[in-house]
């Protein structure tokens, strides 16, 4: 496993998340966010509401790291925003997690994670 | 069928293997070499004759492992093409894509094309392909969160699709069983023991939906492939296979939710520039050689390629439209999944097999022949058309 130097993008994104805070890349002239594959210089770094929804999920049976000990739940979350990653989902069983399930974002000693919704968040929609 | 009287746009004309083990039997760079020797010998030249050296190195492999040294290690002089093909799992379709525009236009004469690996380290692959993917556009981030291994990514782009098209763990097992029963006739293949529905069923989860027999079988070994301009293709001692198409799709990632890099992938776009070059349709493929690490990778290519509908290539194949005695034959000699995981030269080793009639028991209609090439997470897509038929004109298919 060789780890690459992050260039800026990166780095903004992760030492916010280090200081456990979820910001997004917003395109100053349309007001949009940016998905985080796109490096654009101009980028606003707003917060976002860290909400979403699970598009996906996998659950790793097969221990690849012991840092992370298995059964571990990963989802694909489309934040409310726009923009979609893939992120850990805790709080809940294997069992228990599905698609189209309202998440909100948290932050552990390995950065983001994201838990179900109390409530859910677009009751009204 | 579209055009007639097209000329193809080149020939394979030598097809050579390493070994192939689960156990050490060489470097990377001694495997490439033994292939490369095969493959010029396959398509009855000599070393002397070959001025073309194209070079695919595994992703998981370190760039001084397959150098581009190998052209002395062999004792090739004066090459008038020389590269190494760096784009992850559609490297080795993009190799011969190379190499034929090179004949066709008379850079090289004799082009070998070569892929090599050894992920069998201590009898396992598991820690050679558990490196993070780029999915989420933010370098290192998938480290961090603790999403690693190739199957991870391809688990979660497979149940994306069982979310949006109701694709069902049995369909994904019946891809599996179909290839092992293809694998069962190749002499070449590594899983050939009977596989049943309840077996794979009862197989372990490595990440869920993906159970162990949804993953590819790694192999250390090395293929390689000879290419030469159609007018010379007929001085060769086997049946050449003419090229008669060719296509690249890369559809990139934006990390927005509309954008769905799991569903919507560049193979649609690497397909059809292939059709359109070949001046045939996806209704004309005879049979196909999918590049299918895991399950839901040959499931995918099937709609992509245009083969089946969106969202249906789970219950094409559970129909057992792919299998043997089905009418549109996939990965006939077991594939990445029963066959032999060596890349990009799974497919277009089996696309060989079967345009020279060699396929034994597993022999299947060959007409016109869509070999692809996958990499990334379905990010980089390259294909095929080969046909053991010099013109795809009327008639050639029937």
């Amino acid at each position: 496993m060789t780890a690459s130097y992050p260039g800026a993008h990166d780095r903004t994104f992760l030492d916010f998340i280090a200081a456990r805070e979820l910001r997004l890349p917003f395109d100053p002239a349309t007001g949009q966010a940016l998905g985080l594959h796109r490096r654009c210089a101009a980028a606003e770094w707003r917060p976002a509401a860290g909400t979403g929804t699970v598009l996906a999920f996998t659950v790793t049976r097969r221990q690849y790291d012991p840092g992370f000990p298995v059964p571990l739940v990963h989802g694909l979350i489309a934040l409310d925003e726009g923009p979609t990653l893939i992120a850990r989902i805790l709080e809940v069983t294997p069992a228990e997690v599905s698609a189209g399930m309202a998440v909100r974002a948290g932050f552990d000693s390995h950065g983001l994670w994201f838990g179900p919704c109390q409530e859910p968040p677009h009751a009204a929609a | 069928m579209g055009t007639r009287g097209r000329e193809p746009i080149a020939a394979i004309t030598g097809l050579g293997f390493s070994q192939m083990s689960r156990a050490p039997i060489g470097t990377v760079r001694e495997l490439a070499g033994a292939a490369v020797l095969a493959a010029i010998a396959d398509a009855g030249l000599s070393v002397a004759d070959v001025d073309g050296l194209l070079l695919n190195r595994s992703p998981t492999a370190a760039a001084e492992e397959l150098p581009l040294l190998l052209q002395n290690d062999l004792g090739l002089r004066d090459l008038g093409l020389l590269a190494v093909i760096d784009s992850e799992g559609s490297s080795a379709v993009q190799m011969v894509q190379y190499a034929a525009l090179a004949v066709r236009h008379g850079m090289a004469r004799a082009v070998a094309c070569v892929f090599s690996d050894t992920p069998v380290k201590s009898g396992s692959a598991g820690n050679t392909f558990a490196i993070a993917m780029p999915l989420s556009g933010i370098e290192g981030w998938e480290r961090q969160q603790g999403f690693l291994g190739a199957v991870a990514g391809y688990a979660m782009a497979a149940q994306r699709h069982m979310t949006v098209y109701g694709t069902t763990a049995e369909q994904l097992g019946a891809y599996a069983v179909a290839c092992r029963r293809w694998a069962q006739a190749n002499p070449l293949a590594f899983l050939r023991k009977p596989l049943t529905l309840d077996d794979y069923l009862a197989s372990p989860f490595v990440v869920e939906p993906f159970r162990v027999l949804d993953c590819c079988f790694p192999v250390n070994g090395a293929a390689a492939v000879v290419v030469t301009a159609a007018d010379r293709a007929a001085d060769a001692p086997c049946p050449p296979a003419y090229i008669h198409g060719m296509g690249q799709g890369h559809r990139g990632r934006t990390g927005l939710r509309d954008d769905e890099p799991e569903l919507h992938i560049g193979a649609v776009q690497a397909g059809r520039a292939a059709y359109r070059s070949a001046g045939i349709a996806p209704s004309d493929i005879s049979q196909c050689q999918f590049y299918d690490a895991f399950s839901f990778a040959g499931i995918l290519s099937l709609e992509a390629y245009g083969l089946c509908p969106a969202g249906e290539g789970g219950r094409f194949v559970a129909d057992g439209h792919t299998a043997p005695g089905g009418p549109l034959p996939v990965n006939t000699g077991g594939g990445h999944l029963s066959g032999y995981y060596l890349q990009g030269m799974t497919p277009i080793s089996e696309a060989l097999i079967q345009v020279r009639g060699q396929g034994g028991e597993r022999q299947v209609r060959n007409d016109i022949v869509l070999v692809s090439g996958n990499g990334g997470c379905l990010d980089y897509h390259a294909s095929l058309i080969v046909s053991p038929h010099r013109g795809l004109g009327a008639g050639a298919a029937t």
